[in-house]
């Protein structure tokens, strides 16, 4: 049986502190070597657990576009410099003066990169690619690159961004798939 | 010894923002800054300094800083390691103490180490005494970056109290 994520990662901390407690318990200090064992390393005994929340009120549009299939970027009205990930204010002009753009997904990939090492909470995924590609519209993007074998990704190849679910998770991003020539 | 400029820039941490992926801007405009007060040109910069240390996180940063810091052209900074010319004896000694990759990169610290480094080396203390460079000028610079290139700091040394560096003599 498929075991969910949080019971994986739940199940991956349980293990974890109940190895640091049985360390204390016998040695009356919570330290052990590293994986490697090659340095002796503190393991902190109170847990910090954090989820960072952050305002995204201002630029609202973009989700409701993502919920539209649509992928949004804004546009300052004085400079003309799009945004993306989409920003509510112009640096350059110092003004909050913006339009929003929907962008028209043609790109040309400029650089990638293949992670096979993920962090815990990536580490249910199979390898992916991220990858920046150049918009026709001039600015950049990055993002996933959704390919079946990442040793046919080319520099100067071209891709579309759509809005795609994450599985298995199932939130709602954007990756960029290639275009078939 | 003194601390005769110091450049400092920031760049984003958002790499779809950077116009490319050949180097650092932030470094580049800690340079320009850097050597705009000692009075030198951003351009064959090699010939100033008797000795170098670079932020060589990753290969390939080392490569870059060589051509952010303008010792060469970009694109020729691979150049000046396949002629041997950051070795001792070379064009530019660079990283004598073994650079980060070699002699560790305690974040904070490396920063630190290189200020001590570029001291010992004018001051001809370096220990053990095969990798002390030769000293011409007078003239050190530490190069230092911070995250993926967010900040960057240039810092140059010198035995000079005054005056801009004179260019090495030929050899």
């Amino acid at each position: 049986m498929v075991m969910s994520l949080e019971a994986r990662y739940e199940e991956f901390w349980r293990q974890s502190i109940k190895q640091l407690n049985e360390v204390v318990k016998a040695t009356g200090l919570p330290i052990a070597p590293d994986e490697k064992g090659q340095y002796s390393l503190w393991y902190d005994v109170r847990e910090m657990r954090l989820r960072f929340s952050i305002s995204v009120e201002r630029i609202k549009r973009f989700f409701e576009g993502l919920r539209e299939g649509k992928v949004y970027a804004t546009r300052c009205r004085r400079c003309g410099r799009y945004y993306f990930p989409p920003q509510a204010d112009c640096p350059y002009c110092k003004a909050s003066d913006m339009d929003w753009v929907e962008v028209s997904g043609e790109g040309e990939l400029l650089t990638y990169t293949v992670i096979n090492t993920k962090p815990l909470t990536y580490s249910h995924y199979p390898d992916y690619v991220v990858a920046i590609a150049r918009m026709r519209e001039g600015f950049n993007v990055l993002a996933w690159l959704r390919v079946d074998d990442p040793k046919r990704v080319r520099v100067g190849m071209r891709v579309r961004l759509q809005v795609v679910r994450r599985e298995p998770e199932g939130y709602l991003t954007y990756e960029f798939v290639p275009v078939e020539q | 010894m003194w601390i005769r400029s110091v450049g400092v820039a920031t760049g984003t941490a958002n790499l779809s923002k950077r116009p490319d992926f050949i180097g650092l801007d932030a470094a580049y405009q800690a340079a320009e800054q850097a050597f705009k007060r000692i009075g030198i040109e951003h351009k064959d910069t090699w010939k100033y300094f008797d000795v170098a240390d670079v932020h060589d996180c990753f290969t390939i940063a080392e490569v870059m800083a060589y051509e952010d810091l303008g010792f060469v052209e970009r694109g020729m900074g691979i150049q000046l390691v396949r002629n041997e010319q950051t070795y001792k004896g070379g064009l530019i000694p660079v990283n004598l103490d073994g650079g980060l990759k070699a002699k560790g990169h305690p974040i904070g610290a490396t920063g630190t180490s290189m200020a001590v480094e570029m001291t010992k080396q004018l001051r001809q203390g370096v220990e053990p005494r095969d990798r002390q460079a030769d000293i011409y000028t007078g003239w050190a610079l530490a190069h230092n970056v911070g995250g993926t290139g967010h900040y960057a700091y240039v810092t140059i040394y010198s035995l000079d109290k005054d005056g801009s560096p004179r260019v090495k003599p030929k050899r």
